[in-house]
């Protein structure tokens, strides 16, 4: 019964590791996939399309990043995008994964539901820095401006 | 004559280490048994409550917001985004976070 006992708290310490392990591996491809939603565009105008392209673009890195030992389930990524999220706070991707807590009796086989998040939010799509500065554009030239408005057009390469 | 066979193998002791071994054998087992099914074991080390029921709550929290768990404090697991209480952002009234506190022009 000794033997079974230290043998179960070994099999508990090696499948925490793996815990451990797998979870810093899932954030990696979490936080990678994040930074590709950050910033991936589409050369159109409607803003909508360009983050339809950032979604498509984002999944397909994920699934780059995550090893295929851990079998990534591509139904469980999720993209929290800027045009459907209130709270603009929560814009990236997470991904919701399960995992045993031990391999033994020793702390039970139960599920434990993990989520991984990385929120760094999203760059402004090129049609929507195109229509805002068009529209600064015109609010100078328009016949009744007094020319009120003192600003620096800027284009950061987007 | 059956009388006299029994008596033989009565008085002689081949076999006597095999009996007592599954003897102990089935006390053990029975030992064994009793304690892993009780509730009290079950409780103390299958993690349904107790020490590791804390420990497997720890992990999941602090790997979702990188914080460390409080059982006291309780915690949201199943957020969902609809507020803005997640604990990585903002807990208890207070944010590690800060922003302008005028609408920027």
């Amino acid at each position: 019964m000794t033997f079974t006992v230290a043998i179960g708290f070994i099999f508990l310490f090696m499948q925490m590791a793996f815990n451990y392990t797998n979870g810093y591996l899932i954030h990696h491809a979490t936080f990678m996939a994040s930074r590709a939603f950050l910033t991936a565009d589409s050369e159109q105008r409607d803003s909508r399309v360009g983050e339809d392209n950032a979604d498509k673009f984002t999944r397909k890195i994920f699934l780059h990043y995550m090893p295929d030992f851990l079998k990534p389930d591509k139904n469980k990524f999720h993209v929290n995008g800027v045009m459907d999220m209130d709270r603009r706070a929560f814009v990236g991707v997470y991904y919701d994964f399960t995992q045993i807590f031990s391999l033994s009796f020793i702390g039970g086989k139960d599920e434990m539901y993990f989520r991984s998040e990385s929120f760094l939010g999203r760059e402004p799509t090129r049609g929507e820095t195109i229509s805002q500065i068009c529209k600064r554009m015109n609010a100078i030239i328009e016949a009744n401006s007094k020319c009120e408005y003192h600003m620096t057009l800027d284009d950061n390469g987007g | 004559m059956a009388k006299f066979i029994s008596h033989k193998i009565l008085k002689q002791d081949l076999g006597q280490s095999l009996v007592e071994y599954i003897l102990l054998l089935a006390v053990v087992s029975a030992l064994s048994f009793t304690i892993f099914k009780s509730a009290r074991f079950k409780q103390l080390f299958q993690g349904q409550a107790g020490f590791f029921a804390g420990i497997k709550k720890g992990m999941v929290y602090s790997y979702r917001y990188g914080l460390q768990y409080k059982e006291s404090e309780g915690a949201d697991m199943a957020f969902d985004y609809s507020s803005a209480s997640h604990d990585t952002y903002t807990k208890n009234g207070t944010s590690r976070f800060f922003a302008s506190q005028g609408k920027y022009p």
